[in-house]
This record gives structure tokens, C-alpha cells and sequence, in this order.
């Protein structure tokens, strides 16, 4: 009797121990298996292929050295680690503008000649987690409660107003006509913005900046994320916060973008003169609270005899 | 395979084995060794960072033509600075050997190249120590022209031929 115990005993602390190397392999397998380190050496191969042995000895030495290492743009001024070029490591590099995801270039190499990787980073623009290495942790797609996701293509813009506030000067399409719905809506009957509009809904001065865990984030339809909330919100307030003053607008689909890109630009920050982008001498942000004149109810008819009172 | 003979061992009730004994205890003991092994493997991993906070060593400093021939250009927030002569180019470290303060580049001075503000170091213009408390020559780090064209200078390399970047 004890005897069986002992050997069974004996064969649960075996098995036990091996099952724990195995996790400990696994655990080790993972952690030196990345899905960055296998981008890195398609990089390293493409490139070695279209650069050639003797064209360029000297270079094909130096790439065919390459190791596979973490790279990252470190920016003090907004406080962030970007390793997104760990995976898009060709993104300024001219050859691969036909490649694949990751290793595909800029599409807009002009661009990224003004905003240089080096000095910006990525996510300041884009969004989403500059920390992660792996495409779902970097938050490609809206992740399930962490709400900082990839700025979408139709809200790029919306990153562009966080620095650039003379929407003209960068011809921002989207934003000029962000910011003329909200003129046009009198959105700042209710919603200032820098000490412009009513008191009635919330400030939206530093929209931008307002943390994303804030927002109600279970009746949307769509991903979990702030820009989406914006998105849906703008469709249905009555559906994203039940119980809100606000009612739903007409809007196309294109301009609901267009609204969406300008509050989403509202981002009270300062830069240092390194990252302010030059400004007209004479620019002067204009108001949002602009009164427009409508010349139908100009007329003393239109006019409710309320007012009228309200006058004297 | 030899957790299955294991495993067949235990047919015979009663007897006391002491081949499948000794075999359990070196089982055992690999086990220990290899999983106290691997976990010291992998402690050891960890301590050792893949990246640091902090910027990139390597880094573009721009295209060739930003850096005519005669000029020295001190790249902003990296302490380097890169010197293009008729023979070549290399990228000189601003950084003092003394206490770290960055030093300053002197023009139009044949003998001294740079003075650190701090405590009146020297140097030449190739680096070497010339005067003042500063123990060793400015170093100079490695430098090469990507496949884009563009100049890159590598801080964690130093150069310690003091060769130049022919281009």
C-alpha cells in the first residue's frame, strides 16, 4: 500500500517535472519566436535581391550582416516609444514601394520627407500602441477595452489639426469642412471650444486629449475605440449615451468624417518650436461661434412675439 | 521513448527494481538540472534588455549633398558632428571626455578644432586632446552611406583607426 503510493508519488513529481520543462520550452520558444524577426529577414532578403552582390559590394556586405533587432524611435517632446518600424522597417526606403504590408513605403514619401521618422515617430499620427510588436497588439483593429486604435484612413486628417491649426495652409479638406459644420450646425450653441460657444454640452477645447476610458463605450455597434464613439455618436447620440441632450443630425457619411476629423483635432497641447509648425504672421484661428445671418428670418414676421418682449 | 519503458517497468507488483530506481533518480535529476537551467537561462534573458529607452545609436543624418566638401555640421541633440573634407567624411563625438559636457567647435583655427565651455578642454581638429582636463581624444564613430543614399552614423560603433568615409 504505501509502497503504491510512493511509486505513484514518484511518477506525478516525473510527469509534474516535465511538464513543466515543456512549459518551459514553450514559454522560451515564444519569446525567441517574434513575427518581427521573420519581416526583418524577408527585409534583409528582398533587399539583398534587388540591391545585388556587384553593384554595391560594399553595401551587400553591410545588409547581409543584418541581425534582427528591435528598432525604435524614441520622441521626448510627446513622450513616446514607437517600435512600429521593427515591422516596417523599409518605410522610407524607396525599393519597396511595391512591396507587401509590413515592408511596403510611405505612401506619401513627400510627406514623410516634412515629418521625418527620426524626429516624429509614427504614432503621433497614426495612433495606436507604438510599444507593441505584434501586429494585434499594436492595435491595428480596435482591441476589445484599449481603446487607442490606428486612426483610420478617413480620420488621418484629425492628426494633422493637432499641430497644423491653419487647416488652409495644409489644404486639410476634411477639417476645413469639420470646421464649417460646426459653424453651420451652431454646434457651439451648446459645445465650446477655447472659451467660445455655450455651457449646455460638454467642453470640447481638448477633445483630442480627453482619455478614451471615459467615453461609454458598450452600445456601439462598431469596434471599441474613441474615433468609432465619435463616428456613431455623431449618427445616433441617443444610442451611444442614452440620455444625452443632444439629437442626431442629418448628415452624409462623408461629412459625419469631416466632423468627426475637426473635434478630434481639438488638442490642447503645446510643442516646443522644434515640432510648431510655421504659421502665417497673420493668422488668427478662426471663431467657431461665428453668427450666421439668415435672411429669411430677418423679417419682423418670422420674428416670435417672445422675443419681441424679451427685447424691451 | 524511456517514459514509455517507465511506464512498462511497473507491471511487476511487489519486486523492488533497482535498475528502474536508478532510472527514476537520473530522470529526476535531469529534470531538476535542465528546468533550474533553463528558468536561470531565461532569468538570465530578461536582465538583458533587447532595447533601452532610449533613441536609436544608429542614426540618418541626412543626404550627402547637406554636407558640402570643407564644412563641419553638428547634428542637433545627437553630440556628433560630422566633418567633410576633400578626403572623406567622419562624424566626430561632442561629447568631452571629461565630464561630458558638450564641447563647442572652433572656426577658422588651424590648431584647435574644439573647447569645451565647461572646464577649458582642448582638442584638435581631428579630436586629439590638446590641453585642459580632459583624459583621451574626442572618438570618432562609425559612418557609412546606406542603400538610399543616406549618410548613417552609428554611436555605438567607434572608430578607432580613424578611418574616414570615402564618398
Amino acid at each position: 500500500m504505501e509502497k503504491a503510493v510512493i511509486r505513484r508519488l514518484t511518477t506525478l513529481c516525473i510527469v509534474c517535472g516535465l511538464v513543466c520543462l515543456v512549459l518551459l520550452g514553450v514559454a522560451g520558444f515564444r519569446d525567441t519566436n517574434r513575427e518581427w524577426k521573420y519581416y526583418q529577414e524577408d527585409y534583409r532578403e528582398k533587399l539583398m535581391g534587388k540591391i545585388g552582390r556587384d553593384k554595391n559590394p560594399a553595401v551587400y556586405q553591410r545588409i547581409a550582416q543584418m541581425k534582427p533587432e528591435l528598432k525604435q524611435v524614441v520622441v521626448g517632446e510627446w513622450q513616446t516609444v514607437d517600435r512600429c518600424v521593427t515591422c516596417h522597417i523599409s518605410i522610407e526606403d524607396p525599393l519597396f514601394a511595391k512591396a507587401a504590408q509590413p515592408l511596403k513605403t510611405h505612401p506619401y514619401p513627400e510627406l514623410l520627407k516634412q515629418h521625418p521618422v527620426e524626429k516624429f515617430g509614427c504614432t503621433i499620427c497614426h495612433g495606436g500602441q507604438g510599444l507593441a510588436t505584434t501586429y494585434y497588439g499594436s492595435s491595428h483593429e480596435p482591441i476589445h477595452n484599449w481603446p487607442v486604435t490606428l486612426v483610420s484612413k478617413g480620420l488621418m486628417q484629425s492628426r494633422c489639426g493637432y499641430c497644423h491649426k491653419d487647416f488652409e495652409a495644409i489644404h486639410a479638406d476634411k477639417l476645413i469642412q469639420g470646421r464649417a459644420l460646426f459653424q453651420e450646425m451652431h454646434c457651439s450653441g451648446c459645445h465650446q471650444i477655447n472659451g467660445q460657444g455655450g455651457a449646455v454640452g460638454p467642453d470640447l477645447s481638448g477633445f483630442a486629449d480627453k482619455d478614451p476610458s471615459n467615453f461609454p463605450m458598450e452600445n456601439l455597434q462598431g469596434g471599441r475605440s474613441k474615433q468609432n464613439w465619435v463616428i456613431e455618436h455623431f449618427k445616433d447620440p441617443q444610442r451611444v449615451s442614452p440620455g444625452s441632450s443632444m439629437r442626431g443630425y442629418a448628415m452624409s457619411d462623408r461629412q459625419i468624417e469631416a466632423l468627426a476629423s475637426y473635434v478630434l483635432s481639438l488638442n490642447q497641447r503645446e510643442f516646443t518650436r522644434k515640432y510648431t509648425p510655421k504659421l502665417r504672421a497673420d493668422f488668427v484661428p478662426p471663431r467657431v461661434d461665428t453668427v450666421q445671418p439668415e435672411q429669411e428670418l430677418t423679417s419682423t414676421q418670422a420674428e416670435p412675439d417672445g422675443k419681441k418682449e424679451l427685447r424691451l | 521513448m524511456e517514459l514509455n519503458h517507465c511506464g512498462g517497468a511497473a507491471t511487476m507488483p511487489g519486486d523492488v527494481d533497482e535498475g528502474r530506481r536508478k532510472f527514476v533518480k537520473k530522470v529526476t535529476v535531469a529534470t531538476l538540472a535542465l528546468g533550474v537551467g533553463g528558468v536561470a537561462l531565461q532569468t538570465g534573458r530578461f536582465l538583458n534588455p533587447n532595447v533601452l529607452y532610449e533613441p536609436a545609436r544608429a542614426f540618418k543624418v541626412g543626404e550627402l549633398a547637406s554636407f558640402p566638401i570643407g564644412s563641419r555640421i553638428v547634428i542637433e541633440g545627437r553630440g556628433v558632428e560630422i566633418v567633410r573634407e576633400r578626403e572623406g567624411m567622419h562624424a566626430v563625438s561632442l561629447v568631452c571626455t571629461h565630464l561630458g559636457c558638450l564641447v563647442k567647435p572652433v572656426e577658422n583655427n588651424p590648431d584647435v578644432g574644439y573647447a569645451c565651455p565647461c572646464h577649458g578642454s582642448t582638442f584638435a581638429l581631428k579630436g586629439e586632446v590638446l590641453g585642459g582636463p580632459a583624459p583621451k581624444d574626442l572618438p570618432w564613430y562609425e559612418m557609412y552611406m546606406d542603400h538610399t543614399g543616406a549618410i548613417v552614423v552609428d554611436t555605438s560603433k567607434v572608430n578607432r583607426e580613424r578611418t574616414k568615409l570615402v564618398v
